[in-house]
């Protein structure tokens, strides 16, 4: 029923905008598809800031991208095991506040398919409290602020800040 | 300018590589430069054709990649201009006889001697294409304004790297674009998000030039001479707006419409 | 929906460690879009280092469909365009069709066939035991009796052997009356595998001589044993009139090859493809129509390939709003 509402709909619009929203949809999916380190640090960065609230379960984690008729949607189911008092999440904003960068030491939560996100991991370890050894990973510009949907994904060196 | 190698390239096949190249090539020696044109597509060679040369050829790159001739013996000169050369492709041999390394080898020595080096890339992302780039500082992406060709473009401009990237928009039906039924230029300008080099209309003629093996950019009273001649001033550094094709008024209504204006 | 969804997790995009097993729990609770899975082999469960090939495992089984290879050598003549809608053409004639994309990094015939949303695994998942064929199968929005394997996109063809596509194709004969594989452009590594999982060959050509020149090289490539045959595709009647474009003798006169079809150019291909939609449902196209011919003469029907005289563009043109049952023959 959805399919001949949305094929309804489509009949009236331009063959040419048709042409230019599939295209948005399907760069977004291949792009993702072919940065699949870029995604690992999204999704990584994400964690960490939950991290700060809550306690997750991270082998139950599902985070992906899905490309809907007209919407690329990205889909984050985690499993909540606790949520912080308010003193844990003082505690932690204080400790990020202080020379850290917004990434952090968490879990992949996967089975660390990536070296490079083993070694990163490792090396955190080394210097629990977030000091300035640790080198600023790069931001990730999430594809829902990209201006028009379009932008690649561009892996840039950040400056340390506290928050995604 | 001197040794600026450019692979012209697309990812999807049909769109107009060689055309572009071949084109591209003799503006480029119209303007008084000396120019190289390689082609990268070993064993389904067509720049040879596409140049009316293809009786010419005796070496190959694949010779010299390999040792067998001088430079200069697998150049052909072109006898309708005195700064065109093509450097054909080994027609039986297959990509992979020549690697990666040979190929930048090659192109690189040609670009200690040319103007400019293009090099006609084969469809697809193998062991062609990688050769192809290998040696090349800049890019001319040529695509059209449909769907496929638009996503196969996208997927090259991944894999050039720190490469400057200029885009050829090629076959571009203005009244289809007025009528709503194919991209315009500025769609496909927003959407692979790199400088347009030149815009070239559908035509017909080319099919023409292409069975006489005599570029259509040879003839300075067809209208597409003047674009490409524009390309290649762009590709010289001239600073020539995008789009700013002939002024008169049936051009400018065009280029109205190639935007999608309406 | 995001239940189903979520069950069809893309292995490239989920957080999730890749199952080390296919889930034929999954196959259970798969949307009615899937065709009924045949017997498909029990995947191993052991932890492995590198990704198992299913073709080394996998028990052959008796194969009933054809398989067609659909190739030309050149880039852009039609391949993926044909592929779908001769694909539509034949389910439309009450076959089962598998469509297979062979084109991995380059892939197309899902957005030719406007099932780009629906992808959610490919050959190469299937290939290395990530998920069964089934799982990777794509139903057609339209019709039911035909599905698209797709190729991966962020893959390179070279990961594929000769062999694994041999064990993917034989499987789906197991299945499907025809399967169609979409040859990548070029003779490397994406056309030899293309070509190991089929018997019989189509070439697809335009009436351009960089296109047949191709075309000819490509029928040398072929096995010796393989039948293959000729569409000349983007045919323009005007054009071949005028004297500036290659008439179906000319071509013919170079590829001595059996002619399976000719096929007009047609605008509204490129409109289709903007939709998603086959051009063999736009019942005003000499494109549809001559495709739709060429799915019955592969089905054994003796169809007369029509002469395409430079008047039928002017006819077409002056009837284009007017509906007929059956495209226009040729005037006279």
């Amino acid at each position: 029923m959805l399919d001949f509402l949305t094929n309804l709909f489509r009949r009236e619009e331009s063959s040419r905008s048709q042409a230019k929203e599939r295209l948005r949809l399907v760069l977004m999916s291949d792009r993702v598809a072919l940065a699949p380190e870029t995604f690992d640090l999204m999704k990584g960065e994400m964690l960490s800031v939950l991290q700060r609230y809550l306690d997750v379960d991270e082998h139950g984690i599902d985070v992906h991208f899905e490309n809907a008729e007209r919407r690329f949607m990205l889909y984050a189911n985690i499993p909540v095991t606790n949520i912080k008092t308010s003193e844990e999440i003082e505690a932690e904003r204080h400790r990020y506040a202080v020379g850290g960068n917004g990434n952090g030491a968490h879990a992949s939560g996967g089975t660390g398919t990536r070296r490079r996100r083993r070694r990163r991991r490792n090396r955190n370890a080394a210097a629990p409290n977030g000091d300035m050894a640790s080198p600023p990973s790069p931001a990730v510009e999430p594809y829902a602020q990209a201006s028009n949907g379009f932008a690649p994904p561009e892996i840039e060196a950040d400056e340390p800040n506290s928050s995604l | 300018m001197k040794g600026n190698i450019f692979v012209v390239t697309s990812g999807k096949g049909g769109v107009g590589k060689t055309t572009t190249t071949a084109n591209l090539g003799v503006a480029l020696a119209r303007l008084g430069k000396q120019v190289a044109l390689v082609d990268a597509d070993i064993g389904l060679r067509n720049l040879d054709l596409v140049l009316g040369l293809e009786k010419r050829i005796v070496y190959d790159v694949v010779d010299l990649a390999e040792g067998r001739c001088q430079p200069r013996q697998a150049l052909i000169k072109d006898k309708r201009l005195p700064g065109l050369f093509l450097m054909p492709a080994a027609q039986t041999k297959d990509k992979e006889s020549v690697s990666e390394a040979q190929m930048a080898r090659v192109v690189h020595a040609l670009g200690a001697d040319f103007d400019a080096v293009l090099i006609d890339c084969p469809a697809g992302i193998e062991h062609g294409f990688r050769n192809a780039v290998a040696g090349a500082d800049e890019a001319i992406l040529v695509t059209m304004p449909e769907v496929s060709a638009i996503r196969d473009a996208d997927r090259i401009i991944g894999m050039l790297g720190t490469r400057r990237t200029r885009v050829v928009v090629n076959r571009v039906r203005p009244e289809m674009v007025k009528t709503g039924d194919m991209l315009s230029v500025d769609d496909v300008a927003e959407i692979l998000g790199r400088e347009i080099l030149g815009v070239v209309p559908d035509d017909e003629e080319v099919i023409d030039t292409t069975n006489r093996g005599q570029p259509v950019a040879l003839d300075a009273t067809r209208r597409l001479a003047a674009i490409y001649s524009t390309m290649a001033r762009r590709l010289l550094g001239e600073d020539i707006p995008a789009l700013e094709l002939l002024d008169d008024g049936l051009w400018s209504r065009i280029r109205r419409i190639m935007v999608g204006q309406r | 929906m995001s239940n189903e969804v979520r069950e069809h997790a893309d292995e490239l995009l989920a957080l999730q460690a890749p199952p080390q097993e296919s889930a034929p729990d999954v196959s259970e609770a798969q949307p009615s879009e899937q065709a009924t899975p045949p017997p498909a082999a029990p995947p191993s469960v052991e932890a492995q280092e590198q990704p198992r090939k299913r073709s080394r495992t996998r028990e052959r089984k008796a194969v009933s469909g054809r398989a067609i290879v659909v190739t030309s050598g050149k880039g852009g003549v039609g391949k993926t365009t044909v592929t779908a809608n001769l694909g539509a053409a034949l389910a439309d004639s009450g076959k089962r069709v598998a469509v297979v994309d062979a084109d991995v990094g380059l892939r197309n015939l899902d957005v030719v066939m406007g099932l780009e949303n629906r992808v959610r695994m490919h050959s190469l998942d299937v290939i290395e035991e990530r998920c069964t064929l089934d799982e990777a199968l794509v139903r057609d929005r339209v019709r039911r009796s035909l599905m698209l394997l797709p190729a991966a996109q962020n893959r390179d063809k070279d990961e594929i052997d000769p062999e694994d596509m041999q064990d993917l194709i034989e499987e789906l004969q197991g299945t499907f009356d025809i399967v169609l594989i979409d040859c990548p452009a070029g003779i490397e590594q994406g056309f030899r595998n293309a070509v190991a999982g089929a018997q019989e060959a189509i070439i697809v050509t335009t009436p351009e001589v960089s296109a047949v020149r191709d075309a000819d090289r490509v029928a040398g490539l072929l096995p010796n044993d393989m039948p293959a045959r000729l569409i000349i595709n983007r045919l323009r009647p005007q054009l071949v009139r005028k004297g500036t474009m290659m008439s179906v003798d000319d071509v013919l006169e170079i590829l001595r090859l059996d002619l399976v079809g000719v096929v007009p150019d047609d605008k509204e291909v490129i409109v289709a493809t903007n939709r998603g939609n086959p051009v063999i449902d736009i019942s005003t196209s000499p494109t549809g129509a001559a495709i739709r011919r060429i799915a019955s003469r592969l089905l054994g029907e003796q169809v007369p390939i029509p002469d395409f005289p430079a008047q039928q563009a002017w006819f077409a043109r002056v009837l284009s709003g007017v509906r007929f049952p059956r495209p226009p023959s040729a005037k006279g």
